[in-house]
């Protein structure tokens, strides 16, 4: 089978599963595309268009929002000189460029444009860490039942920019109205929405437009954003098995660097709860926990050897604190070993000796858009 | 395997780690999804003394409000038990867990209340910073709980000049609390 054909089989395959159930409401003029009011974001017209309002609206918010409590580790992350909307929607822009639909038939949009293409890095991917069997597979996530989940978002053109690497071949996409956009860097920024970003995610409010679905939508769009960085091992900020003990163990929920999308969702999130004048102390308290679950993903310690078999995971489970200890191997993360060791005596020395401390990763993007 | 099914699960794989980002689905006239509901039968572990509070539930709900630190006492117990444990989170799906569950997203909103109420009332405090203490000190319920609770139980404890006990939470807890 020739590559070509073989891509677009895969990808017919795969993301015929993204389809949601048709929506109420809003009507979707097919193959135009809209830009925002800044003219940076591309809004295909697949998208509904009360969906496409609500972006619209959301970005016109962040263009113009000045936030009066600076954020300097969210300056640091981003590499801005403050904490404002308009540095923080050019940090969007450069890694979201098109915005599609979830009923985008994607195998229908992608084309070779050329076949042993030269990347950067070649042969150099992320390491994929494996799930394990107990937790579920990751085909579980990447292939929900199609009548039991909806799409959120997803960047797309980090995924399809991975997938040529893979095969060697220079992809192009083509945009619903017509133009073709090569994917020669994870920064193609194309990004898919789904219905679940337009549901409510305040579950104290019924309106869509609230300030807090608002933060939401937008501090989601930071997190994805945020895969189009990185080369090489770094390549697409790959999320890590969350690890045992974890609230999220098992899942692909965490990140195992210090400036992964986690790190910029959580960050983004605290600094729209310290700058909300709009939100009421409850929508606070909400984006505050949401910001904590988000910082809680972020794994600062590996144990130094990843293998593990089910009578390790028993035992470790016990929450033996000796036997983990004496267990490097088992590469549960510092924080659980501090908790499964919590009435015992363990100090940061012990845990550097079992571990590895997870560092800031190189975020330059490969190729360029 | 064949090159296309080897081709597939490249994508998969690539994908599922770069963030596919899944919800639970709602259709229509439904409060909430299969998958939903099973999160929501969780958090409605409601015990005897939720129902007991539920005038104060929903009076918490509409204005945080209490006509007495008694009330408010009975509610704030109730919150306590309403919290998602640990265990709670196993049931989740892979879908699930991508973003900040419903679970969490339902705490925040019981949080919110409590923050909400002795916001407006400064009578309610000591109860809040005992209710604080509570929840920062339970090893069931999820850090990102925990450490909110305990940047809360911080603040009230200066605030009344009552005794922090810093021993009630991990190394962990206090270094996510520090976050915020």
């Amino acid at each position: 089978m020739n590559v070509k054909l073989l891509i677009l089989s895969a990808v017919t395959s795969l993301l015929c599963f993204a389809h949601a159930p048709a929506f109420a409401f809003g009507a979707k003029t097919a193959g135009v595309v809209v830009s925002d009011d800044s003219g940076r974001f591309k809004i295909a017209g697949n998208i509904l268009s009360t969906q496409q309002q609500f972006l619209q609206q959301d970005l016109r918010f962040l263009q113009t929002k000045k936030f009066s409590n600076p954020d300097s580790d969210l300056n640091s992350l981003m590499h801005i000189s403050s904490t404002n909307g308009d540095l923080m929607e050019s940090w969007l822009a450069d890694r979201v460029q098109i915005i599609v639909g979830e009923n985008l038939d994607v195998g229908k949009s992608l084309s070779v444009v050329q076949e042993g293409y030269g990347f950067e890095n070649p042969g150099v991917f992320p390491t994929q860490e494996q799930p394990s069997a107990a937790n579920g597979s990751i085909l579980d996530w990447l292939l929900p039942k199609k009548d039991s989940v909806v799409m959120v978002m997803q960047n797309l053109g980090a995924a399809l920019y991975m997938l040529g690497k893979e095969h060697n071949a220079l992809l192009g996409f083509k945009v619903p109205n017509g133009d073709l956009v090569a994917i020669s860097s994870p920064r193609t920024g194309i990004i898919q929405v789904g219905e679940g970003l337009f549901q409510n995610h305040d579950p104290d409010s019924k309106n869509l437009d609230s300030m807090s679905n608002r933060l939401f939508r937008l501090a989601t769009f930071f997190h994805e954003a945020h895969h189009s960085d990185g080369n090489g091992q770094s390549l697409s900020f790959e999320h890590a098995l969350c690890p045992a003990g974890h609230l999220y163990a098992g899942y692909y929920a965490c990140d195992r660097n210090l400036n992964g999308p986690y790190t910029i969702g959580a960050t983004v999130m605290r600094m729209f709860a310290s700058n909300c004048s709009e939100c009421s102390v409850k929508q606070i308290e909400e984006l505050q926990l949401d910001s904590l679950d988000s910082f809680s993903r972020i794994i600062v310690q590996t144990m130094n050897d990843p293998t593990m078999d089910a009578e390790e995971s028993a035992q470790m489970e016990s929450g033996e604190c000796q036997y983990v200890l004496a267990h490097p191997e088992l590469k549960i993360s510092a924080q659980s070993v501090a908790k499964i060791c919590m009435s015992q005596d363990i100090n940061a020395e012990q845990i550097a000796k079992i571990s590895t401390s997870s560092t800031i990763w190189d975020e330059q993007p490969e190729g360029s858009r | 395997m064949g090159k296309s099914a080897l081709a597939l699960l490249v994508l998969v794989v690539g994908i599922g780690s770069i963030g596919y980002y899944w919800r639970p689905a709602k259709s229509a006239g439904e409060e909430s999804s299969p998958s939903e509901s099973a999160e929501k039968l969780a958090i409605a572990r409601e015990s005897a003394a939720g129902k007991e509070a539920g005038v104060f539930l929903k009076k918490a709900e509409d204005q945080a409000h209490f006509s007495t630190p008694e009330e408010f006492h009975v509610f704030a117990k109730s919150t306590l038990q309403k919290l998602p444990h640990m265990a709670d989170f196993k049931k989740l799906k892979a879908e699930d867990v991508h973003e900040t569950p419903l679970l969490i997203r339902q705490a925040g909103v019981d949080l919110g209340s409590i923050a909400a109420a002795v916001s407006e009332d400064a009578r309610l405090a000591p109860e809040a910073f005992h209710f604080y203490e509570e929840c920062s000190a339970n090893g069931d319920l999820p850090g990102s709980i925990r450490a909110l609770c305990y940047v809360h139980y911080l603040h009230w404890g200066t605030e009344l000049k009552e005794t922090v006990n810093a021993a009630i939470v991990p190394e962990e807890i206090k270094a996510l609390a520090k976050k915020l």
